[in-house]
């Protein structure tokens, strides 16, 4: 056996862009071949449940796991990579702070399921699948979901975190050789500035009176996003990525999470934009004009959290307002 | 629900409703003891994360309060609060917690009797809608 370090990749409830992203970095894969061995890949190996729980316990000296916490499989799947595991990566957004499908946390599982199969667009109309059904084959099992998605640390202890949607190449180039040689902290790859210190834009202390879509506007190529009046969710939002939405654009819709340190992105995003919306002459205004301004704001909670709702401070909706 | 004691943190700044809550003290207001107070320079010094991690923690409502508008000592600071408490009074929403459970209110340094009010009517409004239960729902 060679005493290179053996590694692998799981997927929880992911898109898949986690796994190619890996590909992403180029002939840099080469030099990850060098240090180590990927024992361990259902996207490009298909092993078995059985294969794993025949490894012996640590036999994998990195497990990179991607995507969110979604289904009792997910939750099984992970607690036996712990098991098997010396370390473990929470790999991507999905992982390291609920991602993309945390979103879904704003409504029950059950009104998830009924919007998913059961409205015009759907073909099956009004068929959910059930979680045991017989076939003539014998009897299937589709694993449940859970009640709301999670981040990979609501089930098991992460060693390392590394977020992004996916992490991009320049964030794994950085990322990966120190993960592997054992030289990353558990935050070190989570930035502590945030996009706006990355950005290569030319901001100007200004108030801004209203936001508008990102489809009425002709920004400006050189200008802060936000300065222009479209909401930029930069200032609340971990960098390393090195900014390259706002560099071509587009807004940073907050892929990497909150800066290094901050518990709720979404709160923090609140507090960032009602400090520099604003009119001048406010002075002399009605409290109702002054709040005119948050109206422009569309759809707070699903700009501000897309990315992190399930490991913000209130993770998923509460049942407190009755009828 | 008859013997539920709402637990309310309330934000003071430092230059008006501190000096209101003082006034009633002095002035021997009554008011009921729920309310747990904490003094900030300005109220646009509280921000949202400190109302989540006061609700997280256990409070069942959240007051804050500030110098009515143009009597700020920072000059925009209360513009900011406004600001600030709508749009995430609107995300609390979202989550499903009773935007009620949030209040923001002006009470100057003169107005002992307005923040007595202020508490006692809080009070009773939290009572009236039960505690906050944000712990875990079973799966
Ligand atoms: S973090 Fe983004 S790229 Fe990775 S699995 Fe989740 S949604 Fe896909
Ligand atoms: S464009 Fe966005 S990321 Fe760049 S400075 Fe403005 S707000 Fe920050
Ligand atoms: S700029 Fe924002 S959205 Fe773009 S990669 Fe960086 S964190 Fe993600
Ligand atoms: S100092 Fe009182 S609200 Fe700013």
């Amino acid at each position: 056996m060679s005493d290179k370090l053996k590694i692998g990749f799981y997927w929880c409830a992911a898109c898949g862009g986690c796994e190619i992203s890996v590909l992403d970095i180029d002939e840099m894969i080469l030099d990850v071949v060098e240090l180590a061995d990927i024992v361990f890949w259902p996207c490009a190996m298909d092993p078995k449940y059985e294969d794993l729980r025949a490894m012996e316990d640590g036999s994998i000296d990195v497990i990179f796991i991607n995507g969110s916490i979604r289904s009792t499989e997910n939750e099984e799947m992970v607690k036996l990579l712990r098991e098997k595991s010396k370390k473990v990566v929470a790999y991507g957004s999905c992982s390291s702070i609920g991602g993309l499908f945390g979103l879904g946390n704003l409504y029950s599982k059950e009104e998830l399921l009924e919007y998913g199969y059961n409205t015009p667009s759907t073909e099956e109309g009004g068929v959910i699948p059930a979680e045991n059904s017989k076939v003539p084959e014998g009897e299937l099992h589709l694993p449940p979901l859970l009640h709301h998605v999670r981040s990979l640390d609501e089930i098991i202890e992460v060693d390392i975190y590394l977020p992004g949607c996916p992490p991009l190449p320049n964030q794994l180039k950085e990322g990966l050789p120190l993960i592997l040689e054992g030289k990353v902290g558990k935050y070190d790859l989570v930035s502590q500035k945030s996009v706006c210190d990355e950005c290569p834009l030319e901001r100007e202390e200004k108030k801004i009176p209203r936001l508008y879509p990102i489809q009425e506007m002709m920004l400006d190529p050189e200008r802060c996003i936000l300065d222009q009046g479209v909401l930029c969710m930069g200032p609340a939002t971990a960098g390393m990525c090195e900014a390259p939405c706002p560099s071509v654009g587009h807004p940073c819709i907050g892929c990497n999470g909150p800066v290094r340190g901050v518990k709720d992105q979404g709160a923090r995003m609140a507090s960032a934009l009602a400090s520099v919306l604003g009119v001048e002459g406010e002075e002399r205004m009605e409290e109702s004009e002054i709040i005119d301004v948050v109206k422009s704001v569309r759809d707070p909670t699903g700009s501000f959290y897309r990315f992190s709702l399930p490991k913000s401070y209130l993770r998923y909706k509460r049942r407190d307002i009755h009828g | 629900m008859a013997d539920f004691e709402p637990k309310i943190i309330v934000f003071l700044c430092n230059w008006c409703s501190y000096g209101g809550g003082d006034l009633a003290g002095v002035n021997r207001e009554q008011y009921p003891s729920n309310v747990l107070g904490i003094k900030v320079m300005c109220s646009s010094r509280v921000s949202p994360e400190h109302i989540m991690e006061s609700f997280v923690d256990g409070a069942d409502g959240v007051l804050v309060t500030g110098c009515h508008p143009g009597d700020c000592h920072y000059i925009d600071g209360n513009y900011k609060t406004i600001r600030k408490i709508d749009m995430f009074t609107k995300i609390l929403e979202d989550f499903g917690i009773d935007p009620k459970r949030i209040r923001l209110e002006w009470i100057s340094s003169a107005e002992g009797n307005k923040y007595a009010r202020v508490m006692t009517e809080m009070t009773e409004e939290i009572r009236e809608l039960g505690p906050l239960n944000l712990k875990d729902e079973v799966e």
